[in-house]
């Protein structure tokens, strides 16, 4: 009896092992047959993981290839609240480290999640002193950061970029998927620790965005910038623009505007420092919008250089309105109307033109259109269908009112006298350099708008406003200058009529000088003290021009020795 | 005699299978040692090259922020200012360059104009302006 029931206890362990060992091989043989990927994925996903890694931002240099936007390595810390163990002390530290309040800190690591951001891009320095402490949980992230070394210089070309590198105003902007390196992949082995070692070959290289190479010169722009300040200073203007242009081939050489801000810190910068005003900012010209009566009416044929107009000793009754010349003339030539700017002279030339054929000098001139520059923000004007205009408006478009333009837009017409009658497209990209020697050129755009020969007389009128007209403070001692001045009273929207004390006072104009030509355009809005074009804006075109013509001639000279 | 031969010959058979088992048995270790010895390899060199990347880093770290720094201190519009500061001026002339010929107050030694000279013209790419200055550098 005792056998049997040893027996059956025997049977019984025997059996209840062999049960055990059964559903343990079936076990086993669930977990490495069925749930074999399930298990490898988990074991690579704890060994082996794929982190992305970003495409350097391509730099940006002006045209002798001097670094206007680079990138520098920065540190952005993180954490996961999970690991933190003293969340009330991390916090403090963090907060006393970084310059920020322990309260925000404290609600970030409240949160569920388990990435949240500290503080963004961080100086090396600061990452020492907090790697230091050791906290817990606490992570860094190695990041680029755009750096502008010449500060404020040429900020409204370049614009800026966001805390992610992305660009948000200036070329940075308009040349952003150029720019913008490509996101790479890599395969990294974790230790236990959890820390990432590189040791698989990158899965997907990460490129570099392109280089761009500006036709700005930076130096010019310098000069052009200084220059725009101490004549802001000088007639506490409330702001300025100044263009300068090469006129056969439409790159630009500076563009400045005041104020201005530094794209370093563009965050801190208010929307009026960041508005691009030179191709942003519409304004009625005045008596600079005669070229286009210049040019059409010579084109036109419809007067010969020598004829008379009777200019009303300066006041002229047109529908709707009286217009006034700043001085009265009686009879004036041709010639003489420009000279002196009559704008009862040039709404007399104008209204022999026709509304139409007016308007289609207008819109070859490139007024009531984008320039197509390559910067963002660019405004087209403000120009109205003839068959939108008032009996008033052939009179008074003429001179420049009843209408908006841009700088830019100025700066283009004006090319249009210099070049020989073409209307090229401004630009500000010369060309973009990548890896493996790739280069990528700007096409000249240009079509012929004028007769070079009506250009070339038109010039010639426009160096005798310099010479003996109302740009006298313009001219330079042997150096061929020609343009036009411009004064003009600013709407009053809320009163409903023009500012008697709020003017804009501008210069279009151009240098010629050892076969190279420069068009400069100027404009200063409300200027105390003077408002006229030829008082303000000439004095700085001209402080302009020499400066060119000094930096040409030193150019010429090295060019020489090389 | 033919049994102890059977004998003999049924215990070579045998020691001839342990011989093979055991000899896969060490070829099997030696595999898997070998195995093993890669891993390790792969751990130790990915730590070597961590490392390295890490050294990388901090070498870039510190050229950035030289370069950050000299870019504060050494910008085209600080060199501008400078520039005008000390009066420099294009001239028409090659051949000449004039420094603080007014201002008697500021003594510049020769080496300090050397770097200044330099300096202005590596602004304006004014090489070979100078005579003097051409004849130093050579």
């Amino acid at each position: 009896m005792k056998d049997k029931g040893s027996n059956l206890r025997i049977y019984l362990v025997y059996f209840v092992f062999s049960l055990l060992f059964f559903s343990l091989s079936l076990r086993i043989t669930y977990l490495q047959t069925v749930k074999r990927k399930d298990f490898l994925a988990l074991a690579k996903s704890q060994h082996s993981k794929v982190i992305t890694v970003k495409g350097e931002r391509g730099r940006i240099f002006d045209r002798n290839n001097r670094v206007l936007a680079t990138n520098i390595v920065v540190y952005s810390v993180y954490m996961d609240p999970k690991f933190v163990r003293n969340k009330k002390d991390t916090a403090e530290k963090l907060a006393k480290e970084l310059g920020l309040r322990a309260k925000d800190i404290l609600d970030k690591l409240s949160a569920s999640k388990r990435f949240v951001w500290i503080k963004r891009k961080i100086s090396p320095k600061e990452k020492e002193r907090l790697a230091q402490l050791n906290l817990k949980g606490v992570y860094f992230l190695r990041e680029y950061k755009r750096f502008y070394p010449q500060g404020a210089l040429a900020s409204h070309i370049l614009g800026g970029v966001d805390i992610d590198n992305r660009g948000i105003e200036g070329v940075e902007l308009f040349y952003d998927k150029f720019l913008r390196g490509k996101e790479g992949l890599v395969s990294v082995l974790k230790d236990s620790a959890s820390r990432s070692l590189y040791t698989y070959p990158q899965v997907l290289y990460a490129n570099r965005g392109l280089d761009l190479n500006l036709t700005i010169d930076i130096q010019l722009q310098y000069w052009v910038e200084s220059c725009l300040k101490e004549t802001i200073d000088k007639y506490s203007a409330h702001a300025g623009s100044v263009i300068v242009i090469n006129p056969f081939t439409g790159e630009v050489l500076a563009l400045a505007n005041f104020p201005t801000y530094d794209p370093n810190h563009i965050g801190e910068a208010s929307a009026r420092e960041i508005r691009n005003r030179a191709i942003g900012d519409i304004f009625e010209p005045g008596s600079v919008f005669k070229i286009v009566t210049l040019v059409g009416s010579l084109d036109r044929k419809i007067f010969s250089l020598g004829d008379t107009i009777y200019c009303e000793n300066g006041r002229f009754k047109i529908p709707g309105s009286i217009l006034h010349d700043w001085k009265p003339y009686g009879e004036l030539t041709y010639k003489e109307v420009f000279k002196k700017s009559s704008n009862i002279g040039v709404a007399k030339i104008a209204s022999r033109l026709g509304a139409t054929v007016l308007y289609s000098y207008i819109r070859r001139m490139g007024f009531g259109q984008k320039t197509g520059i390559d910067l963002p923000g660019e405004a087209k004007g403000i120009l109205k269908d003839p068959r939108a205009w008032s009996n008033t408006s052939s009179y008074i478009i003429p001179i420049g009112q009843e209408i908006g333009v841009t700088v830019l837009q100025l700066a283009q017409a004006m090319c249009v006298v210099v070049n020989g009658g073409y209307l090229v497209k401004p630009h500000v990209c010369k060309e973009f350099r990548g890896s493996y020697g790739l280069r990528k050129e700007f096409r000249l755009n240009k079509r012929r708008v004028v007769p070079s020969g009506v250009s070339s007389m038109a010039k010639r009128i426009l160096i005798e406003v310099v010479n003996d007209g109302t740009g006298k403070l313009a001219k330079i001692e042997g150096i061929v200058v020609g343009g036009k001045t411009g004064t003009a009273q600013k709407y009053d929207v809320e009163k409903g009529r023009y500012s008697p004390y709020a003017y804009r006072a501008s210069f279009a104009g151009f240098i010629e000088n050892d076969g190279k030509s420069f068009v400069i355009c100027v404009s200063i809005d409300e200027p105390y003290r003077s408002h006229f074009g030829g008082v303000v804006a000439a004095p700085l075109f001209r402080k302009i021009a020499e400066k060119i013509v000094e930096y040409e001639e030193a150019n010429k000279r090295i060019a020489a020795v090389r | 005699m033919l049994l102890l031969a059977q004998q003999s010959l049924g215990w070579q058979k045998k020691y001839r299978g342990m011989v093979r088992k055991i000899i896969s048995l060490i070829f099997l270790f030696f595999l898997f040692f070998v195995y093993l010895h890669q891993r390790i390899n792969i751990y130790v060199e990915a730590y070597k090259l961590n490392d390295a990347k890490n050294t990388l880093n901090k070498l870039v770290d510190k050229r950035d922020s030289l370069l950050y720094n000299f870019s504060q201190r050494v910008s085209l519009a600080k060199i501008n200012e400078w520039v005008e500061a000390n009066g420099f001026k294009f001239v028409k002339e090659d051949k000449i360059l004039a420094l603080n010929i007014n201002n008697q107050k500021t003594q510049i030694n020769k080496s300090k104009e050397n770097v200044l000279a330099s300096s202005f013209k590596r602004l304006f790419r004014l090489a070979g302006t100078s005579k003097a200055l051409a004849q130093q550098q050579h």
